[in-house]
C-alpha cells in the first residue's frame, strides 16, 4: 500500500509539472520579450523552446525503455519488456516531432533562399539533422525486429539486447558524430553550445519546456505502460480462464 | 487511442505553423530603432539630424562592440528611424556579433544640427520587439491561435487524465479479483 501511495504522490507531481510547465512554455514561449536577434533567425528563435526539448524528451524515452529492457534481461519481468515496448514508441514519437519542427524551423532559416522545388530546401543533410534520422530510424528497427517474432520470451529477448545497442547509438550520433563533422546546429564542429550561451531571458522558458516535455513524456508513458500491463493481464486471466 | 493520435497529430501541426509562421514575420537586416530628437527642449521637426549608434557588451557603459552613424531626417513627431547595422561603420562588424546570446545595450548619441557635436540621447538594453507579438495581438488572428492550441492541450490533459483514471479502476478491479497476485501478477 506505501509503494501505491508513493507511486501516486510521484505521478501527481509529474502531472502537476507536465501541465503547469508546458502551459507556461506555450505563453511565455510566444509572447516573451527575447534579446535582439540576428537576422537570419530573429523571432524563429522561439522555436528552440518547442523543438529542442523534444529531443530531451525523446532522448529521456530511449535511456527510459533500455533501462527497462536491461531489467527484462535480468530478471524476466513481462512488465518491464511491455515498458520498454512502450518507452520506445514515445522515442519514436518525440523524435518526428523534433524532425518536423526542425525542417520548418531550417526552411525559414538556412535554407531561405531555396525554392520548395529544391529537396534541400527540405533536408540539407545537416549532419546532427541526419543522425538525428538515423537515431528514430534505429528505433523503428526495434519494432520491426519485434514484430518478426511470435514467441512471446524469444522476442522479448532478442528485441532487450537490440535496445541496448539502440540506445548506446543516442550519445554518439547526437553529439560525437555532428562535433566531428560539423554543420549548421549549434555545438557542432567549432561552434559553441547554443544552450550554455542562452541569455537569461531564453533560459528562463528553455528549461521549463525541457522538463516540462519530459514530464508530459513521462506522463504518456505511465499511462500507456499501465494500459498496456492491463491489458496483457486481462489476456493472460481470459487465457487461464478458457 | 483514436483520440490521443488525432490531438498529437494536431498538436504537431500546430507546432509546425507556429515555428513556420515566425519566420514569414522576419525583417531585413538590422534592428530598426526610433528615437525622438530635442534640441533644447524643443522636438526637432522635418530635419536632417546625424546620430551615432554604439551597441555596448554587457552593460551600459560596457565596451563597445560595434558602432556606425545615420543621417536621418526626422518626421512629424521629431522622431528619426534608423536601421541598426546599415549605418555608416565606425568600429567593428555588425555581422560578427552574437546579438542572440549576448546582453548588449544600445547608445544612441545625436546632433540635432546635423554636425558632429554629439550629444548623449539615450542607453538601454537591446531586446527585440516581438514580431510574433506583433502579428498575435494586432490582429484578431490571436483569439484563433491561442484557442486551437488552447483546445488542444486541454485535449491532450483530459485524455490523459481520463485515460489514467479508468487504469487505475482497472488495476484496481484486478487487484481486488487477484489478491494473492495482485500487481505482480506478470512477475513470474
Amino acid at each position: 500500500m506505501a509503494n501505491l501511495k508513493r507511486k501516486k504522490i510521484l505521478r501527481t507531481v509529474n502531472l502537476v509539472l507536465a501541465i503547469g510547465l508546458i502551459s507556461y512554455v506555450i505563453v511565455a514561449g510566444l509572447t516573451k520579450t527575447l534579446p535582439y536577434q540576428n537576422p537570419n533567425l530573429d523571432q524563429t528563435s522561439r522555436s528552440v523552446f518547442y523543438h529542442v526539448p523534444m529531443w530531451f524528451a525523446m532522448m529521456a524515452m530511449g535511456y527510459t525503455s533500455v533501462v527497462y529492457s536491461i531489467m527484462f534481461l535480468r530478471k524476466g519481468n513481462p512488465r518491464a519488456d511491455v515498458k520498454a515496448r512502450e518507452a520506445g514508441r514515445l522515442t519514436i514519437f518525440f523524435g518526428l516531432l523534433g524532425l518536423l519542427t526542425g525542417i520548418a524551423w531550417s526552411r525559414v532559416t538556412w535554407a531561405e533562399g531555396l525554392p520548395n522545388t529544391d529537396p534541400a530546401a527540405w533536408w540539407p543533410w545537416d549532419p546532427k539533422q541526419t543522425s538525428a534520422l538515423i537515431v528514430v530510424l534505429i528505433y523503428c528497427g526495434y519494432f520491426v525486429l519485434r514484430r518478426s517474432f511470435d514467441e512471446e520470451n524469444q522476442r522479448a529477448r532478442i528485441a532487450s539486447i537490440y535496445n541496448i545497442f539502440a540506445a548506446a547509438s543516442i550519445y554518439p550520433l547526437f553529439y560525437v558524430v555532428p562535433k566531428a563533422l560539423g554543420g549548421l546546429h549549434p555545438n557542432t564542429g567549432d561552434k559553441g553550445s547554443a544552450i550554455i550561451d542562452m541569455s537569461p531571458e531564453i533560459y528562463s522558458v528553455f528549461w521549463p519546456g525541457v522538463i516540462g516535455m519530459v514530464c508530459l513524456a513521462a506522463w504518456i508513458l505511465d499511462v500507456r505502460a499501465r494500459m498496456a500491463v492491463v491489458n496483457h493481464e486481462i489476456n493472460e486471466l481470459q487465457y487461464e480462464n478458457a | 487511442m483514436k483520440m490521443l493520435r488525432v490531438c498529437v497529430k494536431s498538436l504537431g501541426l500546430i507546432f509546425l505553423l507556429l515555428t513556420a509562421q515566425n519566420g514569414w514575420a522576419r525583417d531585413a537586416e538590422g534592428a530598426t530603432y526610433d528615437v525622438q530628437i530635442l534640441d533644447s527642449g524643443q522636438v526637432v521637426i522635418g530635419k536632417e539630424v546625424n546620430l551615432r549608434v554604439a551597441l555596448l557588451s554587457q552593460t551600459a557603459d560596457g565596451a563597445v562592440m560595434y558602432a556606425e552613424t545615420h543621417r536621418v531626417t526626422t518626421n512629424d513627431g521629431g522622431v528619426a528611424r534608423m536601421v541598426i547595422g546599415s549605418g555608416k561603420s565606425l568600429e567593428g562588424d555588425f555581422d560578427q556579433l552574437d546579438l542572440a546570446t549576448g546582453v548588449y545595450f544600445v547608445r544612441v548619441e545625436a546632433d540635432p544640427r546635423g554636425g558632429e557635436n554629439y550629444q548623449l540621447v539615450s542607453v538601454a538594453r537591446l531586446l527585440s520587439v516581438s514580431r510574433i507579438q506583433q502579428w498575435l495581438f494586432a490582429n484578431e488572428k490571436l483569439n484563433t491561435v491561442i484557442v486551437i492550441i488552447a483546445v488542444i492541450w486541454v485535449g491532450i490533459i483530459v485524455y490523459l487524465l481520463l485515460t489514467g483514471k479508468r487504469v487505475s479502476k482497472l488495476e484496481s478491479e484486478l487487484r481486488a479479483t487477484q489478491p494473492e497476485a495482485g500487481d505482480s501478477r506478470l512477475k513470474k
